[in-house]
């Protein structure tokens, strides 16, 4: 209970010239919860919400060194050999190796696409005025409302008539979908974001003498960059989990990605459900995720605020 | 979204949705299937569904279809539970009858995927099973398979008697469209009530064979604080549904099915049903079902029925294999008839038999003949050895598999069951056809988990078919045939 | 965000000349139209193509009787809306879907905030404002939950709440040990091991699934108003503090309606992710739970499709399922509108 007094400043002073006593008790109060308890308190709960994530995620981790029998049986328990053909059979049977590259390029390619694409319209929609701008916009936010299912049986018709099912134009037309239906969100978050920028950037760009397009890459582009990382980690991970839109149109083998194999992975038991493999499998595909995030999570920490976290 | 619901899909889900699928045909009729369509595409025009697979060679007792010895074969396997290896060998039988073809025989785990192209690009398999998840929708491919009646009539490779004769009753049935035969499901499916002999024996208990016998065992297992049986509320609780439409069988005679097949007004009420679900419900009352199984899943409640939580699972032959990595050494899993009501009508050895794993003979391949030559040679004693061998499981053709089930508990003890029951199986329909199964589930868990009784149970599984019977947007299919 | 890249001067000159800029406006020059077509163009024409298209040709399929097979499909009006109207499942799937539209959201946003303060300004009050210690390490952790595929934390989730060896009754039972101990010494009956089938029992499986989702999306958001947290300027927090302001009064009245803007973009996403809730439901409780107390609509509505082989009565429940979806957009979008301007 012994925290420091703030810095003075004017008003403190001026009222401790005045009514100190009843000041007293009120800041009493303040600095209690403010103090070391609170900041404990903080703690405890932080530890237990740490607790809550981190143990799950080791959880998958050691149930991929166990067999299914160990899954099954005793799920919390630890393994009794660690079960590393979970991980060749996971490497061989759903093909890891050669899916993760497939969903490297898809995935690569998808959000440079959705960024893009994404950014131009939110960024039109956002800042220039002119008939049918609403429509367009709602239009684009309504995608975010559509039941992908349903969307799948036609739009693999659309694919086939365009010649993008087949061979390696298969993941062109993959790529094209996750494209489109990333689209709404990303519209959707950067429109809001394009119109916070002030007008004056715009104005000074255009005295410049730099054109619309010149004026979007080098100077509106660069300052949406916080809200850019934000929507890119939400479009990669939305595509790194997507399996409804492969699964239905990517149906060349040589172009599956990551999630096809591991359902693979099942299918492939049968009625056996191969729990140590699929797990391994999950590991496999978890890992990148994470380490995507790890190195870009301080770009989410972007902000003009002087950062509080050292 | 990260999954489908087939991902978690029970094995009796699966043979229903596989069945379903082939039998939704006699509602769409001929004509490529929109999906289909485009599997049709160029090879599409030149060919003829439905023509027999008779070929040119000379017609001769070892060569009854007429194959041209010369001509190249290729089929093409699901590799799911069965694995390929029984085709490959299959494949090898060929090989020596006919040292001049080529024979190429492949696995995959994607039918679809797969041979969609080829069949686009008019050049399909000779022959293929189209099984699994990712198994071809059929009613775009009935109009480009070949009728497989001139098989059934030829004779055995290996035996007496013709191929039809020497199959297993009730196998030819879900292979028939518009009379035509067109699938052969090559994969024998018993249900039974699965227990573990070797516990049986070291108790001294004997298999109940009437309803009596298993209350009476349910109370001494009671006493050792188990349970009679597990179940999984969340997906598979129809298991049960299955056993006591069983048991209404054995005691009222199959045609107590037929009446719920054709969705009859009444159908629940008969008596063979009343007697078969409160009989169930006596089983629920006194405690015999593991608490809690209404929030599994149909994997947890194996689990605990195979580590001792529970003494017996009703369930299809698959499961032995299903199980495998969890049972315990020396269980010994062995599957019974399900125990008869007083006064059945059928025996008691009769049992709830089917058939899955279902091939086909393009008519639009190169070499159709050999397609169902191959068959026939799959079809044989040897090769149906052969595969009970390696899959333990049994095949569509009679006496192949030896008393000792070649060492699998579970697969003699469906054979000894094949054995006893002769004629006597029988089966039922209605909830493939109509798609029951999430309905069937959501009664029986509340009648598991003890909301609703018996009357309750047979009022909503009657409420069920009624609503299908009313609905004439809904195809319905001819119960008996 | 403010125009810190751009020189005071500039800023002075654009302002002398907005008249101009305003003009261009409304008299499109040759390369504003190139821009427009480029810039709207591509993206549009992507949308319409994959999924404006694909939905239209479903809102066709929702006034047939299409099974998703066969060739052929008759117009059938609006029978397929009329069956849903006499659905009950379809009812009771939708009071599903809005009783997690409800709970889902907030409870995720408010613990997302709180959590997110706590690690931005919770820290102690020594010197400036700022988070606890180790706030780097609970921002990156917080973010595991999300990325692990649904189906695996629904497994996951099936194990924490099995009724039996589950981690939950595990739990509860070592609670009860002591209490059990206790009431042995007064005499009294024991209290019974809780044997509770968490994901069966009709009173808390849609509350135990939606727990799943909230597990997984809470980190994210929480990461999301870090982000939005650390962008207001120290000096307002500071001197919200020498105001006297406690914590718990400046996370709400301060820091709050600085990230609304985040709050609104979460409180939409959320919002439609528990009208889907499809892999979670269809993971944990695959039928849709005992008496259908998990089923939401969009189960429903693939049982409908990929089951029953009803694909036009299915797309039908997607088009009434994408106009309430709509509408809660269009409210929720339109109440943060509403008090920006009042701001």
């Amino acid at each position: 209970m012994s925290a420091p007094t703030h810095p003075s400043t004017h008003a403190e002073v001026r009222e401790r010239g005045s009514g100190e006593q009843r000041r007293i008790p009120v800041r009493r109060r303040d600095r209690g919860s403010d103090g070391a308890g609170f900041s404990a308190l903080h703690h405890a709960v932080l530890t237990l919400w740490a607790l809550l994530v981190i143990l799950p995620l080791l959880w998958t981790v050691y149930t991929s060194f166990k067999t299914s029998r160990e899954i099954l049986t005793d799920p919390f328990g630890l393994p009794e050999h660690m079960q590393w053909e979970n991980y060749s059979r996971a490497w061989q049977e759903a093909k890891i190796g050669e899916y993760f590259l497939n969903t490297l390029i898809v995935v690569g390619a998808g959000l440079v696409a959705v960024m893009l694409l994404g950014a131009m319209c939110a960024y039109v929609l956002a800042r220039f005025q002119f008939p049918g701008n609403r429509a367009i916009y709602y239009g684009m936010v309504a995608g975010l409302t559509f039941p992908i299912f349903l969307a799948v049986v036609p739009l693999f018709f659309v694919l086939k008539n365009m010649g993008l099912l087949d061979g390696r134009m298969g993941l062109v037309g993959v790529i094209l979908s996750y494209v489109a239906f990333a689209l709404p969100f990303t519209v959707f978050f950067l429109h809001s974001f394009f119109s916070g920028l002030p007008d004056e950037i715009s104005e000074a760009a255009a005295i410049d003498g730099a054109g619309d397009f010149r004026t979007f890459f080098q100077v509106m582009l660069p300052m949406a960059k916080p809200g850019l990382v934000s929507v890119a980690i939400f479009n990669f991970l939305g595509m790194w989990n997507q399996y409804l839109l492969p699964l239905v149109l990517n149906t060349e083998r040589d172009n599956y990605v990551l999630a096809q194999g591991l359902v693979n992975l099942q299918a492939q038991q049968g009625y056996k459900v191969d729990w140590g493999g699929m797990f391994a499998s999950v590991v496999i595909t978890v890992i990148p995720v994470l380490i995507v995030y790890v190195i870009f999570q301080r770009q989410l920490q972007g902000g003009v605020g002087p950062s509080t976290d050292k | 979204m990260g999954t489908t619901a087939s991902d978690d899909m029970t094995p009796l889900e699966r043979l229903g949705a596989s069945r379903r699928s082939f039998l939704a045909l006699a509602g769409a009729g001929a004509g490529a299937s929109v999906l289909a369509a485009c599997a049709g595409g160029g090879g599409g025009e030149t060919t003829e569904g439905g023509g027999s697979v008779t070929g040119d060679g000379e017609v001769t007792d070892e060569n009854p279809l007429g194959v041209d010895g010369a001509a190249a074969v290729t089929a093409v396997i699901f590799d799911g539970g069965y694995g390929t290896q029984y085709a490959e060998d299959a494949g090898t039988k060929y090989q020596e009858l006919y040292p001049d073809a080529t024979v190429d025989v492949s696995g995959t785990v994607n039918i679809q995927q797969d041979l969609q192209p080829q069949f686009a690009g008019g050049t399909p398999p000779d022959l293929f099973d189209n099984s699994g998840a990712q198994k071809l929708a059929i009613d775009g491919l009935v109009p480009q398979l070949a009728d497989l009646g001139d098989l059934l009539a030829a004779p055995m490779l290996d035996a007496e008697g013709t191929v039809e004769e020497n199959l297993l009753p009730g196998v030819t049935s879900p292979g028939m469209f518009d009379g035509k035969f067109l699938g052969m499901n090559y994969v024998y499916t018993v249900f039974a009530l699965w227990y573990s002999a070797s516990e049986f024996e070291e108790k001294g208990w004997t298999v109940p064979e009437t309803w009596e016998d298993l209350m009476a065992l349910g109370e001494e297992v009671k006493g050792e604080g188990r349970y009679l049986f597990s179940y999984g509320g969340q997906n598979a609780s129809n298991y049960y549904q299955e056993m006591a439409l069983s048991m209404a069988a054995k005691l009222g005679g199959p045609e107590v099915l037929t009446k719920i097949d054709a969705l009859e007004e009444g159908a629940f009420e008969q008596e063979a049903i009343v007697q078969a679900y409160d009989a169930m419900a006596e089983a629920v009352e006194a405690g015999y079902f593991e608490p809690g199984g209404e929030g599994i899943k149909h994997t947890d409640a194996q689990t605990n029925w195979v580590t001792g939580t529970s003494v017996f699972y009703p369930s299809g032959s698959w499961i032995e294999n299903e199980q495998a990595d969890v049972t315990p050494e020396g269980y010994d899993m062995t599957g019974a008839p399900v125990p008869s009501l007083p006064d059945s009508a059928m025996p008691h050895e009769a049992f709830h038999g089917t058939a899955a794993e279902q091939y086909f003979v393009p008519s639009g391949g190169e070499n159709p003949t050999g397609g169902a030559e191959f068959l026939r040679i799959m079809l044989s004693k040897e090769q149906a050895e052969n595969f009970a061998e390696l899959t333990k499981a049994p095949s569509v053709i009679k006496d192949t598999v030896p008393e000792d089930g070649f060492g699998s508990t579970a697969l003699a003890s469906v054979n000894t069951m094949i054995q006893a029951a002769g004629e006597n199986t029988f089966t039922y329909n209605f909830s493939d056809w109509y798609g029951l199964g999430a309905d069937s589930i959501t009664n029986w868990t509340s009648f598991l988990k003890g909301d609703i009784d018996a009357a309750g149970l047979r009022e909503a599984e009657q409420a069920m078919i009624d609503r299908v019977r009313e609905d004439d947007s809904i195809t319905k299919f001819e119960a008996g045939s | 965000m403010t125009a810190s890249g751009v020189d005071v001067g500039e800023r002075e000159t654009a302002a002398a000349t907005r008249g101009v800029a305003r003009r261009r406006r409304r008299v499109p020059t040759p390369q504003r139209m190139l821009f427009f077509l480029v810039f709207l163009g591509i993206p549009l024409a992507v949308y319409l193509m994959f999924v404006v298209s694909p939905f239209a040709q479903s809102f066709y399929y929702s006034l047939t009787n299409w099974s998703g097979l066969s060739p052929s499909m008759e117009f059938i009006g609006l029978a397929n809306y009329q069956r849903i109207f006499d659905d009950p499942v379809f009812w009771k799937s939708l009071r599903n879907n809005l009783a997690l539209l409800i709970a889902l959201p907030t409870i995720t946003i408010v613990l997302a905030f709180a959590l997110a303060v706590m690690v931005t300004i919770g820290g102690s009050t020594h010197g400036g404002v700022r988070g606890v210690r180790g706030a780097g390490f609970y921002r990156v952790v917080s973010f595991f939950p999300y990325a692990i595929p649904a189906v695996i934390t629904g497994i996951l989730f099936n194990f924490i709440y099995h009724p039996g060896g589950g981690l939950l009754n595990g739990f509860l039972n070592l609670l009860l040990t002591p209490v059990n101990a206790v009431l042995g010494i007064v005499g009294a009956e024991p209290m019974q091991d809780v044997g509770t089938a968490w994901l069966g029992d009709q009173r808390f499986a849609l509350a135990a699934v939606g727990f799943a989702i909230i597990w997984t999306f809470v980190g994210f958001y929480m990461v999301l108003f870090v982000a939005g947290i650390k962008s207001i300027p120290q000096e307002v927090l500071e001197a919200a503090r020498i105001d006297g302001s406690g914590r718990f009064r400046t996370s709400v009245q301060i820091v709050a309606p600085m990230v609304r803007d985040n709050i609104s973009t979460a409180l939409v996403y959320m919002g439609i992710f528990a009208l889907d809730a499809f892999t979670f439901v269809s993971v944990m409780t695959p039928n849709g739970g005992t008496d259908n107390s998990t089923k939401v609509v969009s189960l429903h509505l693939y049982q409908t499709a990929f089951r029953d082989g009803r694909f036009g009565e299915a797309s039908a429940m997607g088009v009434m399922m994408a106009v309430v979806t709509m509408l809660v957009a269009v409210v929720v979008i339109g109440l943060g509108r509403s008090k920006k301007e009042k701001r």
